[in-house]
């Protein structure tokens, strides 16, 4: 995949009915809770049973618990965990991926196989088998987790392996679960094949392009703060940690005051968010649709704060700071600037056409980690 | 006149206003979805406090973040300070955790458009 097709499937893929969202990065307790607050909130917004939202949540918290684990400390960048569901066509499709050692993958497929081949009745005999006899392994886990996800979800659970070297693999581990109950309707086509696919692709270029946190979902306050949450569980230094969280802050909330959008079913706020590091730079980078009409708007807006010389750009933000004719709208018409400013590197965009209508807006902020 | 207390939540600051206590206080995070809205209660009980103030006010800040809509809203408060520079002794004090260059930046930034007495507070943590 190219970098823009990417982009572009990658949004295009975040409909209602498909990509909702995708973590990649550390997995501390911390952030584990952080990251399901952040899912959670995400399930809520569709409009389906609350049963089958418990079991959904109840499948995300199995499936983090099982990366935390079975991942074996300490991790390469290439070798960080992910986490990513997917709704498409009534189901939900929960990806999670780690590394584990070779040598404990035959047990751990073994374990998975030996529960796909076990109908429910069977498979709730062997969760009560496996709860008395109470063998847990050194990191707690009974194999129950697992059980529990199959049991759960109604479904087999599906599992990839990619060997990164003669001691580790990476191991993707995914479960559907129906939005439809059985007997309701017919049975919803099962795309879980190809859902896996989509998620171990997506990872490779994650990894390719350096990405260190990716997030992909409708953009509102209340996300834009479990995300700050999430920024300031990470390892980073307070004052990275700070800029991030501003500048992050302000390319967020210029997505939802300006990239609602209602496009092939598509409603809100949809945008790309992702932190990745590059040429010892990290990068900021948005994407989200905005129409064909405010392009040449936001071009010579970031056009003219690039031109500017450093004494230029003070002036121009003091000016706007204390233009109080711009205060009757949300916006305080100082994001740009302000990104500018904080980031001491010039602002990056691209444009790619969608439709008469839309395009998609691809805006990069560069900083020094430091 | 009545004090008005509000407490900090995630995206909004906690704000301690007492005229008989002579506090007068912003601190913690600010970057609501819309500022004006959280802050016009805040705008209105200090355009009130001027009509009859405390002989001296020093307005603290003790900001760890802030977006853009609420830079907004720390310039009008500084604004209204100002006006009411001859009625009462005014400073700001303004706090800044350790090594936040940034919001070091921001407090001299205000200081110079404003004209308004600033005083600088490197504190460990807001």
């Amino acid at each position: 995949m190219s970098e823009r097709d990417f982009i572009l499937e990658l949004m295009q893929s975040t409909g209602n009915e498909d990509l909702h969202y995708f973590y990649r990065g550390e997995f501390t307790q911390s952030l584990s809770h952080q990251i399901l607050s952040l899912a959670e909130k995400n399930i809520d917004k569709d409009h389906i049973s609350s049963k089958i939202k418990k079991r959904v949540f109840h499948i995300m918290v199995e499936s983090i618990q099982n990366i935390s684990r079975h991942q074996d400390e300490p991790y390469k960048p290439e070798e960080t965990a992910i986490f990513g569901i997917q709704k498409k066509s009534e189901h939900y499709y929960i990806t999670t991926g780690n590394v584990i050692e070779n040598a404990k993958t035959e047990s751990l497929c073994g374990k998975l196989d030996k529960i796909n081949n076990l109908d429910q009745e069977e498979l709730d005999a062997f969760y009560r088998e496996v709860l008395s006899n109470g063998q847990l392994s050194s990191k707690g886990g009974a194999g129950l987790g697992l059980i529990e996800m199959a049991r759960k979800s109604g479904n087999k659970l599906k599992y990839a392996l990619e060997t990164i070297s003669d001691v580790m693999s990476y191991f993707y581990l995914h479960s559907s679960i129906n939005t439809i109950t059985l007997g309701e309707a017919p049975e919803p086509p099962d795309n879980s094949a190809y859902s896996l696919k989509y998620m171990t692709d997506l990872h490779k270029f994650i990894i390719k392009h350096n990405i260190l946190l990716i997030y992909s979902t409708v953009f509102d306050q209340d996300s834009l703060l479990s995300l700050i949450q999430i920024l300031k569980s990470r390892a980073d230094t307070p004052n990275f940690r700070k800029k991030t969280i501003s500048l992050m802050t302000e390319m967020l909330q210029n997505i939802i005051h300006h990239g609602d959008i209602n496009i092939g079913g598509i409603k809100g706020s949809k945008g790309i968010f992702y932190i990745a590091e590059n040429g010892g730079l990290n990068e900021l980078t948005t994407t989200n649709y905005i129409q064909n009409s405010s392009i040449e708007k936001i071009k010579s807006k970031i056009d003219y704060i690039n031109s500017l010389s450093d004494e230029e750009r003070e002036d121009y933000y003091n000016e706007r700071l204390f233009d109080f004719r711009m205060i009757t709208t949300k916006e305080a018409g100082l994001g740009f600037i302000e990104m500018r400013i904080k980031s001491k590197h010039p602002l990056e965009y691209s444009f790619q056409k969608v439709d008469d209508e839309y395009s998609l807006f691809k805006f990069t902020i560069r900083l020094k980690n430091n | 006149m009545d004090s008005l207390t509000i407490q900090h939540t995630d995206e909004t600051p906690s704000v301690t206003l007492d005229k008989a206590k002579g506090v007068f206080r912003i601190a913690d995070n600010s970057y609501p979805d819309d500022a004006r809205k959280f802050f016009a209660p805040v705008l209105a009980w200090i355009e009130k406090y001027f009509e009859e103030p405390n002989p001296e006010t020093v307005f603290e800040f003790a900001l760890s973040y802030f977006n853009t809509s609420s830079a907004k809203i720390i310039t009008k408060i500084l604004n209204i300070l100002k006006e009411n520079n001859t009625k009462t002794a005014v400073k700001v004090r303004w706090c800044y955790e350790a090594d936040d260059t940034d919001m070091q930046k921001s407090g001299v930034r205000y200081q110079q458009l404003s004209g308004v007495d600033f005083e600088f507070v490197e504190i460990e943590s807001v």
